[in-house]
C-alpha cells in the first residue's frame, strides 16, 4: 500500500527544516516586540487563540496569547513548576494546563522568556468558540490585573453554516469589540487598514494550505514536529506581512523537499494523522514514531488554522466575514463537521491510522474523539489508537505505557500492509480507546 | 419539628425517591392532560415553554451509581455530574420519556448533548443555544430567537403549533412564577430565622421533588409548606448549630448536605444549580444581593429572555459579578459561620470561580471549605473528618472573637 510513496530516490534531509532558523528569529522577534510594547507603553492586549486579532494588528495593538506562552511553558519543560503556583493558590489540578500553567506564570511574574512572565495587559479580549475554559481564565487574569475584560460570546454551531440570528449575535459583539478597542486604547479603526489585515490572513492561510499540500508528496516533507512549531506565526502573527514573508520562505522549502523526495523519514511504512494539541513536554514522541517508518502527514489541529480565509468578495463586509469565520473554527462546531473534515484529511493525505492524543486537558478537543474515532474506522476502515496524556502537564502523563500501546499499533498497521490494506478487527483494541 | 411540616417534607422526599415509579405513573400525567415528558438540564432550559407545549418537565440528574455504558462515548476526565446523567439516559432509564432539551452551559455537558442525540432513541431532541454573555447587545434578541426555536420544535412535537404554545405561555408562566416565589419565600425563612424551619438536605428535597412532580400539584404542596412555616414564628430557642452556605453545582443527593449537617452545623442557604440558582433572580439595577427574587410572570418570549438573563447566574455565564453579590449576600443575612464549597469532580467553571470566590468570602470574614462531589455525593473517606476540623476551626473564632477563648489559637 505504502510501497509506491516511498520512492526509491528518496531521502532524509541533512536536518530540520533551514527555516526553523527564520522561524527561531522571528518569534524571538515577536516577544521581544511584547516586551518592548510594554516598555514603550504601546497597548497590549491578551487575546485568545480563536479571537479576531485583525482589528488589533489593523489598530496597532500589540495581541499576547496566553495560550501560545502555555505551550512554550510545556515545550520548556517548565509547565509544572508553575501548574503547580496556580494549584497551590487554589486552582485543581484538573483544570486546562496552560490555565494553570500561565496563571502561575502571571502569579509569579516569572517564566521562561526573559526571567519575568508575559508583560501585563492593558486590556483583555476572550471569544469563546474554542472552550468555556477561555472565558473564566480570562476572567481570572482581567481581575489580577484590574484590566478591562471584552468576551466575544459566539453560540455553539453544531452544522454549518450558522444560522442567522446567531451570525447577528456575533456581528453586534464584534461592533461592540471595536469600540472597546478604540475605548480602551484611544486610537480608532480605520477599516481599510482592517481589510488589508485580513486580506493578510487570507494570503497566510493560502500559504498555510500551500504547504501543507506538499505533505501529500512521498515521503512527506514535513512531519508534525514541524509543523507544530510552525504554526506559532499563524497563531500569532495572522494578518501581518511578517507571517506572509515566512510561510512564502517555509512553502518554498517544502516545495523543494517534496521534489526532491526528501523527508524526515523517507523510508515511510506509514502515515499517519495526528488529532489534538500536541504534547509539547514530549516532542520527542514523535521521533519514536520516525524511528519506526511512521510519520505524521496532516494534524486536525494545524489544519484548524487552514480556516481563516476571507474571499475579496466577503471583505465587503469585514465585520460579517469575521462573524462567519470565527463561528465555524473546529472546536465550536459539531462532531459531525469535524468528523468530516478529519475524514478529507486521511483521504487527502492517504492516511494509514490515525492517532488521537486524549487530552486530559482539553474538554472541547478530547471529549468527541471516541465518536470521530468510530467515524474513522467505520468510514475509513482505518486503525486508530489513543494516547493518553496532557498537552503541557508532564504528571498525566505515561511515557512507557505510550510506547507500549504505540508499538502495537504499529504492528496493527504492518500486519495491514501484509493483508494488502484490509480491515484489522484486532485495532479496535489496538486503538487503546475504550470505544474504539 | 412541627408535625405537619413533617409530613409535608415527607411527602416531597418521597416523591424525590421514588421518582421512578412517580414518573411511570403515566396515568397521572396523561389525567392532568399532558402529552408526555420531556427531560431537560441544568438551570437555562425554560420549563415554562415544555409546559405550554403540554408536556410534563423532568430535570436530569445523575444518580449515584454509574455503570459503564459512557465510558465508551465520553472519557473519564469529563465531568461527573454529564457523565452521570448519559450513562443513565444510555442505560435507558429515560426510556419513558418523548425526549430531551439541553441549553448551552458547558463543554462537557455540550458533548454529552451530542452522544445523547445519537444515542439515546427519544422523538425529541433539542439543543438550545443561549448567551454565554448575559450582557452582551442583543442578547435578548439572541435568546428569544433561540427560545421562539424550542417553542416551535415543541409544537411540532406536541402536534400544537408555536402559536399554539406561545398562546399557552403566559398561563405556565405564572405557574412556574409561582412556584419560584414559594420556594424564594421558604428559603428567606430558612435564612433569616434564629433557628431554620428546615435543615438543608430537607430544603434540597422539597426543591428536588419540584423538578419531577407535576407542577400543580407540586405548587399546592409547597403552598401548605410555606403557609405551614410562616405560621411557626421565629421558633429561636435552643442552642443553634453552626450556620453554613453552601455553594456549587448539581446536587442530586440531599444525603450529601445531611453528612454536613450531621457534622454538627446547619445548612441555611445555597448557591447551587439545584437551588437558588433556579429560582432566584437579581432585580434591576442590584448586583444581587438583597433585591434577589423570585423575578416576575414573563407574558413572551422577550420577557422570558429576560428572566433568564437576569437570574442569578452560573459560572458558566459571563460576568458572575451577580453571583458573587448574591452569595455573599446570602452568606451575610445568613448570618452563616463558614461557606463550604462542593466541587463537581472535573466541573471547570466552578473550578475556575472557587479561589476567587473563596478570597472573597475571606475579606468578608468567612472561612470556608472545599469539598469533591462525584455525581453529587462526596467522594472522599475523609470528608466528614475535614468537616469536623472545619467546625471545630469556627468554633475557636467564635470563642476568640467573644472573648471567651482564652489563650489565642
Ligand atoms: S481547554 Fe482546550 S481550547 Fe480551551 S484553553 Fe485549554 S487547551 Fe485551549
Ligand atoms: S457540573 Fe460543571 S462541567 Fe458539569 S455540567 Fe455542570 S457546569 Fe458543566
Amino acid at each position: 500500500m505504502t510501497a509506491d510513496r516511498t520512492a526509491a530516490a528518496a531521502v532524509k534531509p541533512a536536518g530540520r527544516l533551514k527555516v526553523d532558523a527564520d522561524l527561531k528569529r522571528l518569534m524571538g522577534k515577536y516577544y521581544s516586540g511584547v516586551f518592548w510594547a510594554h516598555r514603550l507603553r504601546r497597548p497590549i492586549a491578551w487575546i485568545t487563540s480563536g479571537a479576531p486579532v485583525e482589528p488589533l494588528y489593523a489598530m496597532g495593538i500589540t495581541p499576547v496569547y496566553p495560550e501560545n506562552y502555555g505551550a512554550i511553558l510545556g515545550a520548556r519543560k517548565v509547565s509544572a513548576e508553575f501548574c503547580e503556583i496556580a494549584e497551590g493558590a487554589g486552582y485543581s489540578r484538573d483544570l486546562c494546563s496552560y490555565a494553570r500553567g500561565s496563571i502561575g506564570s502571571m502569579m509569579a511574574d516569572r517564566g521562561p522568556l526573559n526571567g519575568h512572565g508575559l508583560p501585563a495587559p492593558d486590556l483583555l479580549i476572550c471569544a469563546k468558540n474554542i472552550c468555556n475554559v477561555v472565558v473564566k481564565w480570562w476572567e481570572v487574569m482581567a481581575r489580577h490585573y484590574h484590566k478591562p475584560l471584552f468576551v466575544l460570546d459566539v453560540p455553539y454551531v453544531p452544522e454549518e453554516p450558522a444560522k442567522p440570528h446567531q451570525l447577528d449575535f456575533v456581528r453586534g459583539q464584534l461592533d461592540e469589540m471595536i469600540a472597546f478597542l478604540e475605548k480602551h486604547t484611544r486610537r480608532r479603526l480605520s477599516h481599510p487598514r482592517l481589510v488589508r489585515v485580513l486580506e493578510n490572513s487570507t494570503a497566510t492561510v493560502a500559504l498555510w494550505e500551500e504547504v501543507q499540500g506538499y505533505r501529500r508528496a512521498s515521503p512527506s516533507p514535513a512531519s508534525a514536529l514541524d509543523m507544530f512549531t510552525n504554526m506559532a506565526p499563524i497563531v500569532t502573527l495572522r494578518g501581518t506581512d511578517e507571517a506572509v514573508g515566512y510561510y512564502r520562505k517555509l512553502a518554498a522549502e517544502l516545495k523543494g523537499r517534496a521534489e526532491r523526495h526528501e523527508g524526515p523519514v523517507p523510508d515511510e511504512r506509514y502515515r499517519l494523522v495526528w488529532d489534538n494539541i500536541a504534547i509539547w513536554h514530549n516532542l520527542r514522541l514523535m521521533k519514536y514514531f520516525h524511528e519506526r517508518g511512521a510519520v505524521f502527514v496532516g494534524e486536525s489541529y494545524t489544519n484548524a488554522w487552514g480556516e481563516y480565509t476571507f474571499s475579496p468578495d466577503e471583505l465587503k463586509d469585514p465585520i460579517g466575514a469575521m462573524a462567519r469565520q470565527y463561528s465555524g473554527v473546529l472546536l465550536n462546531v459539531g462532531p459531525e463537521v469535524r468528523l468530516a473534515r478529519l475524514l478529507k484529511m486521511g483521504r487527502d493525505y492517504r492516511a494509514d491510522g490515525v492517532v488521537f492524543h486524549s487530552n486530559r486537558s482539553c474538554k472541547t478537543y478530547s471529549l468527541s474523539q471516541y465518536f470521530l474515532a468510530r467515524g474513522v474506522q467505520d468510514r475509513l476502515g482505518l486503525p486508530t489508537l489513543f494516547i493518553e496524556a496532557d498537552m503541557a502537564d508532564p504528571r498525566a502523563y505515561a511515557d512507557a505505557v505510550a510506547k507500549t500501546r504505540i508499538d502495537a499499533f504499529l504492528e496493527i498497521l504492518e500486519g495491514r500492509r501484509g493483508a494488502g490494506g484490509a480491515t484489522v478487527d484486532s485495532t479496535r483494541t489496538g486503538g487503546g480507546g475504550p470505544a474504539c | 419539628m412541627d408535625e405537619d411540616i413533617a409530613r409535608l417534607v415527607a411527602e416531597l422526599t418521597a416523591v424525590y425517591e421514588g421518582r421512578r415509579a412517580y414518573l411511570a405513573g403515566a396515568a397521572r400525567f396523561k389525567a392532568a392532560g399532558y402529552r408526555g415528558t420531556i427531560g431537560y438540564f441544568c438551570t437555562y432550559a425554560p420549563e415554562e415553554l415544555i409546559l405550554a407545549a403540554g408536556f410534563h418537565p423532568v430535570r436530569i440528574v445523575a444518580e449515584p451509581g454509574m455503570v459503564g455504558p459512557v465510558d465508551g462515548h465520553l472519557q473519564s476526565f469529563a465531568c461527573s455530574f454529564a457523565r452521570g446523567c448519559l450513562d443513565q439516559a444510555l442505560r435507558r432509564v429515560y426510556e419513558g420519556f418523548d425526549g430531551v432539551v439541553f441549553p448551552a452551559t458547558c463543554d462537557s455537558l455540550r458533548t454529552a448533548a451530542e452522544v445523547w442525540r445519537r444515542h439515546v432513541p427519544q422523538r425529541f431532541f433539542h439543543f438550545m443555544n443561549f448567551p454565554a454573555r448575559l450582557d452582551a447587545p442583543g442578547a435578548e434578541a439572541f435568546a428569544a430567537r433561540e427560545m421562539a426555536d424550542l417553542a416551535e420544535a415543541l409544537g411540532v412535537a406536541s402536534g400544537m403549533d408555536a402559536a399554539g404554545v406561545l398562546a399557552r405561555l403566559p398561563g405556565t408562566a405564572a405557574l412556574t412564577a409561582e412556584i419560584r416565589g414559594l420556594l424564594a419565600r421558604l428559603w428567606e425563612l430558612r435564612l433569616t430565622r434564629a433557628r431554620p424551619p428546615l435543615t438543608g438536605a430537607e430544603a434540597l428535597s422539597v426543591f428536588l421533588a419540584g423538578v419531577v412532580m407535576e407542577r400543580r400539584e407540586y405548587r399546592d404542596q409547597l403552598a401548605r409548606l410555606v403557609a405551614k412555616v410562616e405560621a411557626l414564628g421565629m421558633d429561636g430557642t435552643g442552642t443553634a448549630p453552626t450556620r453554613l452556605v453552601v455553594t456549587g453545582g448539581v446536587i442530586e443527593d440531599p444525603a450529601t448536605i445531611r453528612l454536613i449537617e450531621d457534622a454538627g452545623a446547619v445548612v441555611v442557604g445555597d448557591d447551587l444549580c439545584t437551588g437558588t440558582r433556579a429560582f432566584l433572580t437579581a432585580g434591576p439595577g442590584a448586583g444581587g444581593g438583597p433585591s434577589a427574587g423570585p423575578g416576575g410572570v414573563p407574558a413572551d418570549l422577550g420577557g422570558l429572555a429576560r428572566l433568564y438573563l437576569t437570574k442569578v447566574p452560573c459560572p458558566t455565564k459571563h460576568p458572575i459579578d451577580r453571583r458573587v453579590e448574591t452569595l455573599l449576600d446570602t452568606a451575610k443575612r445568613g448570618r452563616a459561620a463558614g461557606v463550604v464549597f462542593l466541587l463537581q469532580k472535573f466541573c471547570e467553571t466552578h473550578a475556575f470561580d472557587q479561589p476567587y470566590l473563596a478570597s472573597r468570602l475571606t475579606a468578608a470574614g468567612l472561612p470556608s471549605l472545599v469539598l469533591e462531589v462525584e455525581q453529587g455525593r462526596l467522594t472522599e473517606g475523609q470528608a466528614s473528618t475535614r468537616l469536623g476540623a472545619f467546625l471545630e476551626m469556627i468554633a475557636g473564632r467564635r470563642e476568640v472573637a467573644s472573648g471567651n477563648g482564652g489563650e489565642q489559637r
